[in-house]
């Protein structure tokens, strides 16, 4: 976010197109209304100005016009929160479009790793790729979109099923398995699946090197699960790329800064609520 | 003290996010009677912190993402949303209909939650839909189950607004959902077949709805198994919902009713 420079309480701000003066306190009004969705519970004067770096008076002042157009209003405890004016300002809340809400985020992924992003949901029994950005180079991880796998069979596809309540897990290995009839993925049995489940909710992500040549793996995956506040996965977006390039210590050093970035998706989709329970039956 | 800087910052926000296609600064100008200069600056300030985004023509603008966000951020404020949610989408299973969730905020009710049905043809509601407390029997499972003085307060408010609605036929309405315990509103595109929605209650107070928006009503089989099903479902919530009474008090109790408006800025001609 551009910062204005301060002078006689209007102040310029040039990105490229003609210098247009701003007004600074319009600007810090909009800082503190924008600061209650960051902050995400009511504060008062005091503490908005501590959080916000501005002195009470301004605070006060910011917040005496939002109560005028019922952006904030207030709450217990001479507190603050936001306000039913906000419904006023018209959003396309097409909450169910979760590709254009990951879209950033894959971006900024992509940007971190350089590596290929998957975007993947659950249909009935099964994972499917529904978008990606595929890296460049001559070795990738190929995105394949419309894939179809088995709930079981890859680690994004787990990180979709461990996210679902222990009843659908339960009933999705009772239509799949046995899972050591499968010639592909690596869970051979219930309770190993039940302890990849464990772990991945536990962790909160999930690492997996695909298909073996000789003894060295072929490729290195990452797999983050995209939450609602009930913590149902409305999709999981996974980092692949070759193994030799992509390594296991690479992969570490990525690993907290891709956790921001996913727990900064999360901040947002946790407000949505994820697709009804009708993954297993479909 | 007005801040008249920001009246017209609110005013070109609320312009732009209401408009059915991006707008530049003259039309802002014009619709808002506001100089341009003024526009040029409100428009500068709110795209820096996001609340509007250049459209792909670079000299229109539409909504940004720090205003999708600031609606959002308001309906996870309702505790009653998260309580709802798993019992909304397992509606939504069973029934194949979209699901609503309406909570009172003055003397509207307000779309805070919607479950997209499975079925082929759903309704399709935006979030933040305000409505009178009479209109669609998500809005009327409120108001029956308001207080009485709250009731009659209702009704000299919608007659001092002149909000379209006979008097009578709402006090039959609100007789009859009380003592079914839900409301319907009969579906006009499928005959003998209604829409439906339960209260849910705090003290016996109505402080929220689950609509199930759909002819999922057989009007000649009001005891058919499904709406059992529901029943028992929306039941589970009123109970959680007495069991933790705390959680759920209402965050616009300090409002006066009779002073909420929801509504939008000057309506932009389609050119």
């Amino acid at each position: 976010m551009a910062k204005a420079s301060a002078s006689d309480g209007r102040s310029s701000a040039d990105n490229g197109d003609a210098q247009v003066a701003i007004s600074k306190s319009s600007f810090r009004i909009l800082r503190v209304l924008s600061h209650f969705v960051e902050r995400g519970s009511p504060a008062g004067v005091t503490e908005l100005g501590h959080e916000l770096g501005m002195t009470k008076n301004m605070v006060h002042r910011a917040l005496m016009t939002l109560l005028d157009h019922d952006l904030v209003a207030r709450t217990e405890g001479q507190r603050y929160d936001l306000g039913y004016g906000v419904l006023n300002f018209g959003g396309n809340d097409n909450d169910s479009d979760i590709r254009a809400l990951c879209q950033p985020y894959l971006r900024k992924l992509y940007e971190l790793t350089g590596e290929s992003l998957f975007l993947s949901v659950i249909f009935g029994k099964t994972r499917v790729n529904i978008d990606g950005i595929e890296a460049r180079g001559p070795r990738i991880s190929h995105v394949q979109r419309g894939r179809a796998r088995p709930l079981h069979i890859t680690g994004n596809a787990r990180v979709l099923l461990a996210f679902l309540t222990d009843a659908e897990i339960r009933q999705y290995i009772a239509a799949m398995g046995p899972f050591e009839t499968y010639e592909e993925g690596k869970v051979r049995s219930e309770e190993q699946l039940w302890s990849e489940i464990r772990s991945i909710r536990q962790r909160g992500y999930t690492i997996e090197q695909g298909e073996v040549v000789g003894s060295l793996p072929i490729a290195t995956y990452v797999s983050f699960p995209v939450l609602d506040a009930t913590r149902r996965p409305h999709a999981a977006i996974t980092v692949g790329g070759p193994a030799e390039r992509f390594t296991l210590g690479r992969v570490d050093g990525y690993l907290p800064t891709m956790l921001e970035i996913i727990a900064e998706l999360n901040r947002q989709t946790r407000l949505i609520p994820a697709s009804p329970a009708f993954y297993i039956d479909a | 003290m007005v801040n008249a800087s920001a009246r017209e910052i609110f005013e070109v926000l609320k312009l732009i996010t209401t408009a059915p296609k991006p707008l530049g600064a003259r039309e802002i100008s014009f619709e808002l009677s506001i100089q341009i200069s003024k526009v040029h600056r409100a428009i500068r300030t709110l795209l820096l912190d996001g609340y509007i985004e250049r459209s792909q023509s670079a000299a229109t603008y539409v909504t940004g993402n720090a205003v999708r966000q600031l609606r959002r951020a308001f309906f996870s404020r309702f505790p009653i949303r998260q309580t709802c949610l798993p019992h909304m989408q397992l509606l939504a299973f069973i029934t194949g209909e979209t699901i609503s969730l309406r909570v009172p905020i003055g003397w509207y009710s307000v779309l805070i939650g919607s479950v997209s049905g499975t079925n082929e043809i759903i309704q399709s509601q935006a979030l933040g839909d305000a409505k009178p407390l009479h209109q669609s029997a998500s809005a009327l499972a409120i108001l029956a189950f308001l207080p009485k003085e709250a009731r009659m307060r209702y009704l000299d408010w919608m007659k001092r607004k002149e909000i379209p609605g006979s008097r009578r036929g709402i006090e039959r309405g609100i007789e009859e959902t009380r003592m079914r315990g839900y409301a319907i509103e009969p579906a006009p595109y499928a005959p003998d077949r209604a829409i439906v929605a339960f209260p849910i209650l705090l003290d016996r107070r109505g402080i929220a709805s689950i609509g199930i928006e759909g002819p999922v009503l057989d009007l000649h089989d009001l005891q058919s198994p499904l709406i059992g099903r529901c029943k028992e479902i929306v039941g589970r919530v009123n109970d959680y919902v007495a069991k933790h009474p705390d959680q759920f008090l209402d965050r616009h109790s300090e409002l006066d009713p009779d002073l909420v408006e929801f509504g939008s800025a000057a309506r932009v001609k389609d050119s």
